[in-house]
C-alpha cells in the first residue's frame, strides 16, 4: 500500500479519528487508526470499541490501484509525526511489509510498526429503524443546551449520557447527573414513524459536539436499537453503540406548575453568582437565594466565616422565601442560556428549581436545591 | 451539613410480575397467571405468612390488569379498617374488571364487614367480576363468625405461599437493583441479607434508600458506603407497621 | 373512553403514590373526558370521599400542568362506566355541583339464574334424596308454595332452588323468574327508600311469578325489610305465584324473624338437606370433574370425599384447585398430586406460626429441653445445651424476620456465620437423626399453638 498527500490535508482528519483513542486500551490494536487506500481516496477510521470516527480523504496525486491497501498503524505516534513535520510538508506512506510502513516527508524518515488490517474491529452494520436529517446547527445548539448536565461514571450507566427522544412532533435531547437535568427540544416530524428513545454515551456526545459547525449544513443520523451513526459530511462519520437501559421519566422532574416566578437578566444574575461564588465553600459551592418583592438577595459563606452578599433587582411578587443551590450547576445552566433574560421557576425550599429563557418554551434546566 | 438533594430520576421500580420472584411458588404463580388470563374459575384464594408476597402479587395483578386496559381494584382491608368503621369501602365493586382483596384476616370477627365481604363475593360472582383473596391462613383457619362465607372462601382454589429462602431473596433483591438500573455486587447483597433483615419488603426499603443516598453524594455503591449508610441511616419502620 | 390526558396524569401519579396508594385509591378511577371536563367515576361514595380529601388538589394540579391551555374541569363521581350515568350516583364537584340526570332504570336489575344449575347435574345421595325429590315435584306440578329448603352450608340448595327455576324456564320461557339473595333484597331496599323508589321495587317483586330468595336467615333482625317481604310473600300467594326459599335452619328455628313470617314459611312444604355421606361426596367429585372434563381417578375421589366431610362446596373448592394445579403442570390428576395439593387442608401439619421473636422462641426451646436461656446463649458447648441453641437459632431462622446477625446477637453475640452453621447443622441432622427431627417437630407444635 502506498498513497502521498500534504501535511494540511491529513492533519484536521487524522486529529479527528485520532481523538476516539483512548490512551490506554484492552486490545493492543485500539491504539492503531486503521488506514485504507482505495479508489484514490484515503480513509482513515478510530475507534475504541464504542465509538467509531471515520474520515475521508480524496488523494489528488494518481496512485494507481495497484497501490490500493488496508493496514493499522500506531494512532498516536502518526498523528505525532503529521503534526511535527512543517507546513506545507510533502508526506509519502508506504507499506514496506507485513510489520513495517515507512513515512517519509524531505529529509525525514520514520519507520512505523504495523498491525493487519483484518483485525481492526468492523464498524456497526445497522439496520437502521429511524434516520432523518438535521442541520448542524441544530443539533450543535441542542447539545451545547444540555451535555453539561451529563454524569460522569455514574453507576447508573443510563445517565452517562444524552438521552433522545424522538416524540411525534419533537426531538427532545435530555441529560441529568441526578442533580440538575437539562433539557431542550425542537421541532421535528416523525412523518407516522414510531418513537424511539436512546441513550448515547457521554464520550460520542463529546466528539460530535466538538465535530458539528455552525452551519446550515445538513448532517443525515440513523439508528437501530444498539446503535447511532451520524453522518456530518460526505467526508466524515460518527458511529456509537447506544447505552443499553431506559432512560429515568425526564418529565415527571419538570416542576408541576410553579408558582413562584423571578425574572431577570441573564448577564447580571451570572456575574453576581460568579463573584459570590468567590466565598462560598470550596467543597460544596453553596449559596443562598432569599426573594422578596422586586429583590432578590444573594450570599454565600465559607468556613472561615468570609461572606458575600449581591443585591439583586427583580422581576418578583411571590411570597418571600429562601433557598440554597449549589452554585456551579446555576452558572452551568446560565452560561448556555442564549436569551437576555431567563425566568426562575420556584415552588419551595425543598423543591426543584427551573429555569427558561424568558418567554420561552423550548429550554429547560432544572436544579435540584441545597439543604444549607 | 450541606446536602444536595437528589432529582427524583431513579428508576421506577414499582411493584409488577417483572420484580417478583417466584421462587418456590412457581406452580402458585403460574395458577396466577392463568388465572387472570381468565377463561377458567371467577375466585382465588392465596394464603401464607408475612413476607409471602401476598401484597406484591396482588398489586401485579393489578398493574398487569391496567396495562391491559382494565379497571382492577386493589382493597388492603388490614389498611382499610383503620381509617373506616363501616365497610362502604366494599361498595360498587361490580363495575370494576378485577377485584383484589388484601389480608382478610384483618376482618375477622367485625361483622358488618364480613357481611358486607359476602355479599361482595355474591355480587362479583353474578356479575362474573374476578376476584382475588388473600389471608395469613387457609378459610378454614380464619375464625370467622359467618360460615356461609366461610364456605365461599373454600369454593375456589386455595393456595399457599411459601416465603422465600435466602438465596432467593438475594436474587429477588438484585433484580429490583436491575430494575432501578443498578448493578449491585453479591458481596452487597450478601451483606444485606445478613446484616440488615430478611424481611423482603425491609430490604428493598433499604435498596430504594441506598440507591437514593449514591444519587445524592454521587457515590458509587461499595461495601464500606453501604455499611456506613447502615449504621447512621433510621431503618425501615416497615415490619413494625405492618405488624400493627 | 380513556383519555390520553389522565392516561398521563397516572404517569405521575405512579411516580408520587405508593404502589399501595396508587392500586387502591388511583386505579379504580375510570376516566371520561368531554365538553371540557374530565370525569373521574369511582366505584363507591367512600373511594370519592377519599380521593377528593387526599389527592383531588394534586390531580388538578398535575391536569392544569398537562393541558395549561384548555384545562378541563376535574370531577369526581361515583358511577360505572358499564351503566353511565347510574340512577343512585352521587355527584361532588370541588368547584361545581352537576346535576345528575335521574333515568328511569329499574330499581332492581333482573338477577338472572345461573342455567348451569340444574337438576341433571345435581349428584344425589342418601342425605339430599328427599330434598331433591321435593324440588322436582315443585317444579313439575308448582303444587307446593312456598317451598322451604334447610340445611347447612354449601349443601347445594342454592342449586336445588335455581335448579327449580331453570326446569320451570326450560318448560315455559316467558315465566318471570326472580333469583336473589337475601342480602341483596334487603339493601336493595334500603336504596328503593332512600330514593323514593319504593313503589318501583313492590311493583317489581310482586309480578312474578316465581320469586327465590336465598338464606332468609339473613332477613333476621331486619324488621323493615320482614315486613316488605311479609307483604311481597302474601301478594304472591294470593295470586298463587310460586315461592321458594332457603336457611340455615328449619324457619321456627331462625332466631329474629317475626312469627307471622315463620309460621307463612311454614305453609308449604320444608324439606331439609343433610351434609353428603362419603358415597356421595365421591359422587359429587365425579359428577363434577364429568363436567369440567377432567379425569378424576377413583382413587382420588375417594382420597378428598374421606378428607373432606363439611360440605360441597369445600369439595368443589378442593377440586378446583387440583384441576388448576393440573393444568398448570400439564399432568393427569394422580393421588400423589393431590395429596401435594391439598396438603394443608388434609393434614393437621403445622402451618400456622404466628409471628415470633427471638425471646419467644428461646423461652419455647428452653422449656422444652429443660435448659436455661443464659445456658443457651453461653459459650458451653456440651451437646445437652448446644444441640437446644442449634436448634432455637434454626427456628429464629425459620420464622422471625431477624436478620442473621441480630439472631447471632441474641445467642450470646455469636456472628453471623455461626448462625448459618448451627442452621444448615440441623437442616441436615433432621434427616439424618431420629431425635433431632422428632424434637424439631414438637417444638414446631409447640410453637404454632
Amino acid at each position: 500500500m502506498y498513497f502521498e498527500i500534504t501535511r494540511k490535508e491529513l492533519t484536521n482528519p487524522l486529529k479527528a479519528v485520532v481523538s476516539t483513542i483512548e490512551s490506554k486500551q484492552t486490545l493492543p490494536i485500539l491504539a492503531n487508526v486503521l488506514v485504507e487506500v482505495e479508489n484514490n481516496t484515503l480513509r482513515l477510521t478510530g475507534t475504541d470499541a464504542e465509538v467509531e470516527i471515520n474520515c475521508t480523504v480524496p488523494l489528488e496525486a494518481s496512485i494507481g490501484s495497484d497501490n490500493d491497501g488496508a493496514i493499522t498503524v500506531p494512532a498516536k505516534k502518526f498523528f505525532d509525526i503529521v503534526r511535527a513535520l512543517p507546513d506545507g510538508a510533502h508526506i509519502q506512506f508506504n507499506q514496506e511489509d507485513e510489520n513495517r510502513v515507512v513515512i517519509k516527508s524531505g529529509k525525514s524518515r520514520f519507520s512505523l510498526s504495523c498491525l493487519p488490517a483484518e483485525d481492526y474491529p468492523s464498524s456497526p452494520e445497522i439496520n437502521s429503524t429511524l434516520s432523518f436529517n438535521l442541520m448542524h446547527r441544530a443539533l450543535k445548539d441542542l447539545l451545547a443546551q444540555t451535555q453539561y448536565a451529563m454524569a460522569t461514571n455514574d453507576v447508573r450507566y443510563y445517565l452517562n449520557g444524552v438521552c433522545f427522544d424522538f416524540l411525534e412532533d419533537k426531538l427532545a435531547v435530555v441529560a441529568t447527573d441526578g442533580h440538575r437535568l437539562a433539557l431542550a427540544t425542537e421541532a421535528f416530524d416523525l412523518a407516522g414513524k414510531e418513537t424511539m428513545q436512546v441513550i448515547v454515551p457521554r464520550k460520542a456526545i463529546i466528539e460530535l459536539s466538538r465535530m458539528l459547525e455552525n452551519s446550515d449544513d445538513s448532517l443525515e443520523i440513523s439508528m437501530d436499537a444498539n446503535h447511532i451513526k451520524i453522518v456530518l459530511s460526505d467526508r466524515l462519520t460518527l458511529a456509537s453503540k447506544l447505552i443499553d437501559g431506559s432512560f429515568p421519566d425526564y418529565w415527571g422532574v419538570l416542576p408541576v406548575n410553579p408558582n413562584r416566578i423571578v425574572t431577570t437578566q441573564t448577564g447580571e444574575l451570572k456575574q453576581a453568582l460568579t463573584r459570590t461564588s468567590i466565598l462560598s465553600n470550596e467543597k460544596f459551592k453553596g449559596i443562598r437565594f432569599a426573594l422578596s418583592l422586586n429583590n432578590m438577595v444573594i450570599t454565600s459563606r465559607n468556613p472561615e466565616q468570609e461572606e458575600a452578599e449581591e443585591n439583586l433587582m427583580v422581576e418578583y411578587n411571590g411570597e418571600e422565601m429562601e433557598i440554597g443551590f449549589n452554585v456551579t450547576y446555576l452558572l452551568d445552566a446560565l452560561s448556555v442560556m442564549t436569551t437576555k433574560e431567563v425566568t426562575l421557576h420556584f415552588i419551595d425550599t425543598n423543591s426543584s428549581l427551573l429555569i427558561t429563557p424568558k418567554d420561552l418554551e423550548d429550554v429547560k434546566m432544572v436544579i435540584m436545591p441545597m439543604r444549607l | 451539613m450541606a446536602s444536595q438533594l437528589p432529582l427524583n430520576i431513579t428508576l421506577n421500580d414499582n411493584i409488577s410480575f417483572a420484580n417478583y420472584l417466584p421462587g418456590p411458588n412457581q406452580v402458585v404463580y403460574e395458577v396466577i397467571h392463568q388465572f387472570i388470563e381468565g377463561g377458567g374459575e371467577t375466585y382465588l384464594y392465596l394464603w401464607g405468612g408475612i413476607g409471602t408476597g401476598k401484597s406484591h402479587l396482588l398489586q401485579a395483578i393489578c398493574q398487569y390488569a391496567a396495562q391491559h386496559n382494565q379497571l382492577p381494584g386493589y382493597i388492603p382491608l388490614q389498611q382499610c379498617i383503620a381509617i373506616a368503621t363501616d365497610p362502604a369501602m366494599l361498595e360498587g365493586m361490580e363495575q370494576l374488571d378485577f377485584v383484589c382483596l388484601d389480608d382478610i384476616e384483618a376482618i375477622c370477627g367485625m361483622d358488618a364487614w364480613e357481611q358486607k365481604l359476602f355479599q361482595l363475593f355474591n355480587i362479583l360472582k353474578e356479575h362474573s367480576v374476578p376476584l382475588i383473596i388473600t389471608g395469613n391462613v387457609p378459610p378454614n383457619e380464619l375464625n370467622l363468625t359467618l360460615n356461609d362465607l366461610v364456605s365461599r372462601l373454600n369454593w375456589g382454589g386455595v393456595f399457599q405461599l411459601q416465603s422465600l429462602e435466602d438465596e432467593d431473596k438475594i436474587q429477588a433483591l438484585q433484580k429490583h437493583a436491575k430494575t432501578r438500573g443498578l448493578n449491585l455486587p453479591d458481596s452487597i447483597t450478601h451483606y444485606l441479607v445478613s446484616h440488615c433483615s430478611r424481611d423482603m419488603q425491609t430490604l428493598i426499603e433499604w435498596l430504594q434508600k441506598i440507591d437514593y443516598a449514591s444519587l445524592a453524594m454521587k457515590r458509587k455503591i461499595t461495601l464500606p458506603f453501604v455499611r456506613d449508610l447502615l449504621k447512621n441511616a433510621a431503618p425501615p419502620l416497615s415490619i413494625d407497621r405492618r405488624r400493627r | 373512553m380513556p383519555t390520553l390526558l389522565w392516561d398521563r396524569c397516572l404517569k405521575y401519579l405512579e411516580r408520587e403514590l405508593s404502589g399501595q396508594d396508587f392500586n387502591t385509591w388511583i386505579r379504580p378511577l375510570h376516566a371520561l373526558e368531554e365538553n371540557g371536563t374530565l370525569q373521574l367515576l369511582a366505584p363507591n361514595q367512600f373511594v370519592l370521599d377519599w380521593v377528593q380529601r387526599q389527592f383531588y388538589q394534586r390531580i388538578a394540579t398535575i391536569i392544569t400542568h398537562l393541558a395549561p391551555h384548555q384545562t378541563p374541569t376535574v370531577i369526581l363521581q361515583v358511577g360505572s362506566r358499564k351503566v353511565p350515568s347510574a340512577p343512585l350516583a352521587k355527584t361532588t364537584t370541588s368547584k361545581k355541583r352537576k346535576k345528575t340526570e335521574s333515568t328511569k332504570a329499574p330499581i332492581t336489575p333482573i338477577i338472572r339464574l345461573n342455567p348451569k344449575l340444574t337438576f341433571n347435574n345435581f349428584v344425589t345421595g342418601k342425605t339430599n334424596q328427599l330434598a331433591q325429590a321435593a324440588s322436582l315435584e315443585v317444579a313439575e306440578d308448582g303444587y307446593y308454595s312456598p317451598l322451604f329448603l334447610y340445611g347447612g352450608v354449601g349443601l347445594g340448595k342454592t342449586h336445588l332452588m335455581q335448579a327449580v327455576g331453570n326446569h320451570l324456564l326450560a318448560q315455559r320461557p316467558n315465566l318471570k323468574i326472580s333469583y336473589i339473595h337475601s342480602e341483596r333484597f334487603t339493601s336493595d331496599m334500603v336504596n328503593a327508600l332512600r330514593h323514593k323508589k319504593m313503589n318501583n321495587f313492590k311493583e317489581y317483586y310482586r309480578s312474578m311469578d316465581a320469586l327465590l330468595i336465598d338464606d332468609v336467615q339473613f332477613f333476621a333482625g331486619k324488621k323493615q325489610s320482614q315486613e316488605e317481604l311479609f307483604h311481597t310473600f302474601n301478594s304472591l300467594l294470593d295470586s298463587k305465584k310460586l315461592i321458594i326459599l332457603t336457611a340455615n335452619h328449619i324457619p321456627q328455628n331462625i332466631t329474629g324473624l317475626q312469627d307471622r313470617l315463620s309460621s307463612r314459611f311454614s305453609w308449604g312444604l320444608t324439606v331439609g338437606i343433610e351434609p353428603p355421606d362419603i358415597n356421595t361426596r365421591v359422587e359429587i367429585l365425579m359428577a363434577k370433574a364429568h363436567l369440567a372434563q377432567v379425569k378424576l381417578p377413583d382413587e382420588v375421589g375417594h382420597f378428598v370425599a374421606s378428607n373432606i366431610h363439611n360440605n360441597v362446596r369445600e369439595l368443589e373448592g378442593a377440586l378446583h384447585r387440583l384441576i388448576m394445579t393440573a393444568r398448570v403442570r400439564r399432568q393427569n390428576i394422580t393421588l400423589t398430586s393431590a395429596q401435594d395439593a391439598l396438603k394443608d387442608l388434609i393434614t393437621t401439619a403445622i402451618h400456622q406460626i404466628p409471628q415470633l421473636d427471638v425471646i419467644d422462641i428461646q423461652k419455647i426451646v428452653s422449656s422444652y429441653f429443660s435448659v436455661s436461656i443464659e445456658d443457651m446463649c453461653s459459650r458451653k458447648r456440651t451437646r445437652a445445651i448446644s444441640r437446644p441453641r442449634q436448634i432455637a437459632i434454626t427456628l429464629c431462622k425459620e420464622f422471625t424476620a431477624a436478620s442473621l446477625l441480630d439472631i447471632g446477637k441474641a445467642f450470646g453475640n455469636r456472628d453471623h456465620s455461626t448462625v448459618l452453621h448451627s442452621y444448615k447443622m440441623v437442616e441436615k441432622l433432621k434427616n439424618t437423626d431420629q431425635q433431632v427431627k422428632s424434637d424439631y417437630d414438637s417444638i414446631l407444635s409447640n410453637l404454632s399453638r
